[in-house]
């Protein structure tokens, strides 16, 4: 019984694994009309980890779907695929973080948001340490702002769709109670 | 099991929104004068690596770590039209006019930036 739940967690995540590798590989290769701009679809994945399972199956989960979703692409261990790997994971320690805090007082769009912010903000913190040390690229923080609100919200209610639609809820508290 | 109720929207997210809405507005209005700028400043690892006017049509080749970023000056704006970093983030950056804008080339480690005549020149120290 025990092994075959573990099993039946290990599919599931892995699933969940190749879903974001897909999303993600797509939005890498897709040019957005705004650089720097991604959507970031892969997170809504994410998200649904962190409530299905927990804190470290999400970040198993980014960890993987940076890994093999650059491999798609082209891009490992480029300089992207760092950038990628730290958002990815600082976005799913703030949404859990949020998730098991404050989700009170916060729907899945505001757990979003706040994940796409933590991921823009460690990326520009990232490539200001690590590229250009000009005060002037944090002069971008404005435009992440402002993208970090539409991106967060359009996942938020995709992430909000998926577990509505897919009958994940009663999946995951089947999952959590069995 | 231990997360409240999940629900798409809650009173949160909207004062959230309207907090990061008025962070952008705050931060935009700091950061960008939206003047027309009257230089161009281009600094490579760090460094400054030139100053030029906005009113010419000059081409200008910046050696960076990969190669030659090549900075179009035309029409008061400034543009990146060719580099050889794999992304072309900065050429798609297209043109910028306004004092305060940036360019920023970060594989090739090239920056760009529009001054304005009367600019203060604090924020051009480098770290």
């Amino acid at each position: 019984m025990k092994g075959n739940r573990l099993n039946r967690k290990l599919v599931h995540l892995a699933l969940l694994a190749a879903v974001a590798s897909i999303l993600f590989a797509v939005e890498e290769l897709a040019s957005m009309p705004i650089p720097f701009f991604r959507l970031g679809l892969a997170n809504a994945v994410t998200l649904l980890v962190l409530i299905g399972y927990g804190m470290p199956e999400a970040l198993a989960v980014v960890a993987l779907r940076v890994l093999v979703g650059s491999l798609l692409v082209g891009t490992l261990f480029q300089p992207n695929f760092f950038f990628s790997l730290s958002g990815g994971l600082a976005s799913a320690l703030v949404m859990g973080g949020v998730l098991a805090v404050g989700a009170r007082w916060f729907g899945l769009i505001g757990i979003s948001i706040l994940g796409a912010l933590a991921k823009n903000s460690v990326q520009l913190l990232l490539a200001y340490v690590l590229w250009v040390r000009q005060s002037r690229l944090l002069s971008l923080l404005p435009l992440f702002l402002l993208l970090s609100i539409v991106a967060g919200t359009l996942v938020g209610l995709l992430t909000s769709a998926l577990l509505k639609k897919s009958g994940l809820i009663r999946f995951f508290r089947e999952t959590r109670s069995a | 099991m231990g997360y409240p109720e999940i629900k798409a929207f809650r009173i949160g997210d909207a004062i959230l929104v309207l907090v990061l809405g008025l962070g952008t507005a705050f931060f935009t209005f700091l950061n960008f004068h939206s003047e027309p700028g009257s230089e161009v400043r281009i600094i490579l690892r760090d460094q400054d690596a030139g100053t030029y006017s906005l009113a010419g049509d000059t081409a200008i080749a910046v050696n960076g770590p990969l190669g030659k970023t090549v900075v179009n000056i035309g029409g008061g704006a400034v543009w990146i039209s060719s580099a050889p970093c794999p992304q072309q983030i900065c050429v798609h950056q297209g043109k910028i006019r306004l004092t305060g804008q940036i360019l920023v080339c970060v594989p090739n480690r090239i920056c760009v930036e529009i001054q304005g005549s009367g600019d203060r020149d604090i924020d051009g120290t480098t770290m």
